[in-house]
């Protein structure tokens, strides 16, 4: 028998109803020119910029250009809602999450969001569980707290409710698509992505005391960054060298500003203290400093690096464990600048490439700091490569100069939401013989490129790349990643980084400050 | 507001006539409601329009084909590899003082920190040598909002599009043939940098590649490496489409001797029927705006080109010709003085009674340039006039000794906001800490997740030039530690200026010195 169901009795601070939300925005839906523009811009961006396209097409089969097509033929009859998911689901069939159609206002800058975060781990049998480990104080009703174990999601039950979301995630590996399925639960930027199509989910859940319940939680959506009293993306329009899943960066300032320390909730979303985190660790015996990088999303690689070196200088010399767990990524320079305070050698970078159409010849003419790569897209008509010569973009010896470095021995922690330059970052962790990589997931995130905005490449060919209505946009995976020394010219993209080592969370380690995974982590300086 | 300005007016009109003297009747609109003797009657709406006797020249404001303006807060580049065979060799210079140290990295710094005050200092720069339209705008992040100038990258003439294409990279064969060649339909102009190095150097296969766009509308910058067969083959393929057409190639001697020690054969392409348009170039390599670069190719035409050209074919090289390069995109608007033209104006004093209008606009230094008008506006020139000429929020400046009014300020537009003292302590501040300029200038741009086209979006802007080695501090948004920012560049030739020409030792550049004497 059901037992009687439940709703929170406040809703989340700062957030309106999903429903009202999408009323807004069906109420003012984009002209039909508009909705020409964006798609082909799309078609531009893929088809001439998109670095990954060649692999896309033969890994996950898949011709997003013909789509684009066909979607151009349909627009008319299309209603707002549809026209943006129709357009986002093409970019998702690449499996990349670098590369998005970014919706026009109002969706930039928020999140739909249900106000609690839901972990997963498993027994050692092998059984799952999902668990309530974050929830905002205003949900918190009868019984429904962090702690609280989900059974069945909208009557689905759990395990399937995540299969299912993960299906329809653009995560590059199966591990990834999984912690994006469970992620995107509760969480849903709505600038990459449409709206969730119901108002409310309805949970069975016990509680902490095993009581079995049933509760009703309405979607509100929040914004994640403002500026001036206005939303706007947490991640930079303009910078050249980033490595970044906008949309993680995006769910990342919610759950910091819903989930955080007081403290730490309202800093500036690219302030080096709201990325970074370090406590030195007492464990069976022994001293360990604990760097946790949330982000990699700063302005300034030496900045960083010199934060970075700052933190270390203080560490134990017995190990340093450095945590990439959800980082979405950021700053190439930065991580890879990072990664050189954490080496007494010389860290040989990540190389990029960009593809070899004419467009990109274009742009490497125009611009004149991808004037290295201009020779060998050239040469692609004779020589037929897919990508150009490879470059590093900066040289991370020269950025940290001066700085101390840490040479204790270290171990990096990742998981399938370690992305783009976060994956840069463990690739450069283990083919530069740091240490020991230990997954909580088997491969990070695989995103191995760095990303522009149509609106900067639009700097550089402002003939080709027109206006786009509303405040629309789109990033686009411009060079691709390879990796360095052992691995060299291995890409980054859909392969991701191997753990050598994988630790499977335990529920200590979701409800009791990753005690698990920390010994696991410190068992490997041993 | 409407006015009338009343003095000599040379026209530059068809007939090149003179009129003595002559009245230009300015339109609330920006254009030119009539250019007459100044004793035929007004044209209707002018009776009550203020008259302005300017006792000076009327001229259309200097038009300027060839420019960088990002670069232009800087002091000429005393490089040390000079001659050098194309602009390929420079570009990896590393001799101190290096290219990218001396030209790149303190332009880029500049123009990412400071925006709005590089851009108002490069155009008060070029208002005080009366020029009015100017190419060589910098890339950015969003359309800039508060030019003086007309900038002809930017213009959207006439009807609301950009027609003119501009490059000062070389593009690639396959983009010329394919994408700009067909754009060039007699209704667009590309303004393109060819064959810059000496004659014979490998540069010259750049006008091999730009062969399907030699078409009506192609302006070619600098041409230094063609010879007479190709300035032949340059103007038959233009005729064999439209005959009454021509091909432009800009001349920017200066710069040309300052870097190769040789320059173009004007000669030799006016003979074949090119028309020949003047440009400044950047001041790293160049004069500081295209009058000063009238006098350098005064001199060369006097000194090395037996006097091939009259002073009305050299005052037509900052005037008519480029207007009419122009004309294919936009129609005749700037460069002559014509009833409907844009009011684009240069009033200077005769200072030499003796000689002709031509002549003494040759001679003319800063000191001479009395008034400069923008789509009928003043933005500089001395105070009565810029006060007769209903000039607001002005600011004085001094230039070479005189006292002049400038009037940089626009409160309605977004990069108008600094005043000329503060535009001046936004560039110091900078070159006192590049390296904290710069962070802010990064912090603010990684701080903005919006649409660029939002007013309160940062502007940045970036140069057209290569960039040289910029090393690894580019790319990971760092600038070197070291970096020293020269002095702001002088407003007008001054003694500076003429010790490193000195210096160069280049003789053909020795001559423009005289001018200002």
């Amino acid at each position: 028998m059901s037992p009687a169901t439940a709703q929170p009795a406040r809703v989340l601070p700062e957030s309106v109803g999903l429903d009202e939300f999408t009323a807004r925005a069906e109420a003012d839906p984009l002209p039909l020119a508009g909705r020409y523009q964006l798609v082909a811009a799309a078609r531009v961006l893929l088809e001439e910029l998109y670095v990954h396209l060649p692999l896309k097409r033969a890994m996950h089969a898949t011709d997003p250009v013909q789509r684009l097509r066909l979607l151009e033929r349909r627009l008319p009859p299309l209603g707002e809602l549809q026209f943006h998911a129709e357009l986002a689901d093409v970019f998702k069939g690449l499996h990349d999450l670098h590369t998005v159609y970014q919706l026009p206002d109002p969706y930039r800058g928020h999140v739909a969001a249900l106000g609690f975060l839901v972990e997963r781990y498993t027994d050692p049998d092998g059984t799952p569980h999902h668990i309530v480990s974050k929830i905002d104080p205003a949900l918190v009703h009868a019984g429904f707290d962090a702690g609280a174990e989900l059974e069945s999601w909208n009557g689905v039950p759990i395990e399937r409710a995540i299969e299912r979301n993960a299906a329809a995630q653009a995560g590059s590996n199966p591990d990834a698509r999984l912690a994006r399925g469970l992620e995107s639960l509760t969480l849903r930027p709505l600038r990459t992505g449409p709206p969730p199509d119901e108002h409310w989910v309805l949970l069975s859940y016990r509680t902490r005391a095993g009581r079995r319940r049933e509760t009703r939680v309405p979607w509100r959506v929040r914004a994640a960054d403002q500026y001036a009293g206005r939303a706007q993306d947490p991640v930079p329009t303009l910078a050249t060298s980033l490595a970044i899943d906008a949309g993680n960066e995006t769910t990342r300032q919610i759950k910091r500003s819903l989930f955080a320390p007081p403290g730490a909730r309202h800093s500036a979303a690219r302030a080096l203290r709201s990325v970074v985190a370090y406590r030195t660790l007492r464990l069976r015996g022994g001293a360990y400093g604990y760097l946790r990088v949330f982000s990699f999303n700063v302005s300034s690689a030496r900045l960083f690096a010199e934060q970075v070196a700052r933190i270390v200088a203080r560490a134990p010399a017995g190990g340093l464990i450095v945590d990439i767990r959800g980082n979405p990524g950021g700053h190439v320079p930065a991580a890879e600048s990072a990664l050189q305070v954490l080496s007494e050698n010389p860290v040989v970078p990540v190389s990029f490439s960009l593809s070899t159409t004419r467009t990109a010849l274009a742009l490497a003419r125009s611009n004149p700091g991808l004037r290295a790569w201009t020779s060998s897209i050239r040469a692609a008509v004779e020589t037929g490569e897919l990508y150009s010569q490879a470059f590093p973009l900066t040289d991370p010896v020269v950025i940290t100069a001066g700085l101390p470095r840490y040479v204790g021995p270290k171990v990096l922690i990742t998981d399938a939401l370690s992305y783009s330059a976060a994956d840069i970052f463990a690739a450069g962790f283990q083919d530069n013989g740091l240490g020991p990589v230990l997954g909580t997931a088997l491969r990070t995130g695989a995103g191995g490129a760095n990303v522009w905005t149509h609106e900067l490449l639009r700097v550089w060919l402002p003939e080709l790349l027109g206006d786009l209505p509303r405040g629309a946009g789109f990033r686009v995976a411009l060079r691709r990643a390879t990796r360095a020394r052992g691995n060299v010219d291995v890409p980054l993209e859909d392969l991701g980084v191997q753990a050598d080592e994988l630790h499977r969370l335990t529920k200590r380690d979701i409800t009791g400050s990753n005690h698990d995974l920390l010994a696991a982590a410190t068992a490997l300086f041993a | 507001m409407a006015i009338v300005l009343q003095g000599t007016v040379v026209t530059f009109d068809s007939d090149h006539r003179i009129l003595d003297p002559g009245a230009v009747y300015v339109g609330d609109d920006g254009r030119l409601a009539a250019v007459r003797p100044a004793a035929q009657d007004a044209p209707a709406g002018f009776s009550a329009a203020p008259r302005i006797d300017t006792g000076a020249l009327i001229l259309p404001g200097l038009v300027d084909l060839h420019n960088h303006l990002t670069y232009n807060t800087l002091p000429l580049w005393e490089a040390a590899g000079v001659p050098y065979a194309h602009h390929d060799r420079w570009v990896d210079e590393d001799h101190p003082p290096g290219y990218s140290t001396s030209v790149t990295w303190p332009a880029k710094v500049l123009a990412q920190a400071a925006p709005e005050a590089l851009v108002k200092y490069v155009e008060v720069k070029a208002l005080i040598g009366g020029t009015t339209s100017i190419q060589g705008a910098p890339a950015s992040t969003r359309a800039v909002d508060g030019w003086l100038l007309r900038i002809i990258d930017n213009e959207k003439l006439p009807a609301g599009a950009d027609m003119v294409m501009t490059s000062a990279l070389q593009l690639d064969a396959e983009e010329l043939r394919e994408i700009r060649a067909p754009k060039l339909d007699g209704t667009r102009v590309l303004i393109y940098h060819v064959a810059e190095g000496k004659p014979g150097s490998i540069v010259h296969r750049e006008f091999d590649e730009l062969e399907p766009c030699l078409k009506p509308g192609l302006v070619g910058v600098h041409g230094t490496a063609l010879t007479a067969a190709d300035f032949t083959k340059w103007h038959d393929a233009v005729t064999a489409i439209n005959a009454a057409e021509k091909g432009t190639v800009v001349w920017s001697p200066f710069s040309n001797y300052w870097l190769y020690h040789d320059t173009t054969d004007v000669a030799e392409a006016d003979k074949k029927g090119l028309r020949i348009a003047l440009g400044s170039d950047w001041s790293p390599s160049g004069t500081k705006h295209v009058l000063g670069e009238l006098k350098v190719a005064d001199a060369v035409n006097r000194h090395e080109l037996d006097g091939h050209f009259s002073d009305r074919d050299l005052c037509d090289m900052v005037t008519a010709n480029p207007g009419d390069a122009l004309a294919t995109a936009w129609g005749p608007q700037v460069g002559r003085l014509q009833r409907g033209s844009a009011a684009d104006l240069l009033v200077l004093e005769r200072h030499n009674p003796a000689e002709g209008a031509y002549r003494n606009l040759i001679e003319a230094t800063e000191r001479h340039v009395r008034l400069v008008m923008v789509r009928g506006r003043p933005f500089y020139g001395a105070p009565a006039l810029m006060t007769a000429a209903g000039a607001t929020q002005t600011d004085t400046i001094t230039v070479a000794g005189l006292k002049r009014h400038v009037a940089v300020r626009r409160p309605d537009r977004a990069d108008a906001k600094l005043d000329w003292p503060g535009i001046k302590r936004a560039l110091e501040k900078v070159r006192k800490d590049p390296v904290a300029a710069w962070r802010a200038s990064q912090d603010a741009l990684a701080a903005w997740g919006g649409p660029l086209d939002e007013p309160e979006a940062p502007l940045a802007l970036f140069g057209d030039m290569p960039d040289g080695d910029v090393g690894a501090f580019a790319a990971a948004g760092e600038i070197p530690p070291d970096l020293v920012i020269p002095p702001l560049d002088a407003l007008t030739h001054e003694e500076a200026y003429f010790d490193a020409v000195a210096r160069s030792g280049v003789p053909e550049l020795q001559h423009l010195a005289e001018y200002y004497s």
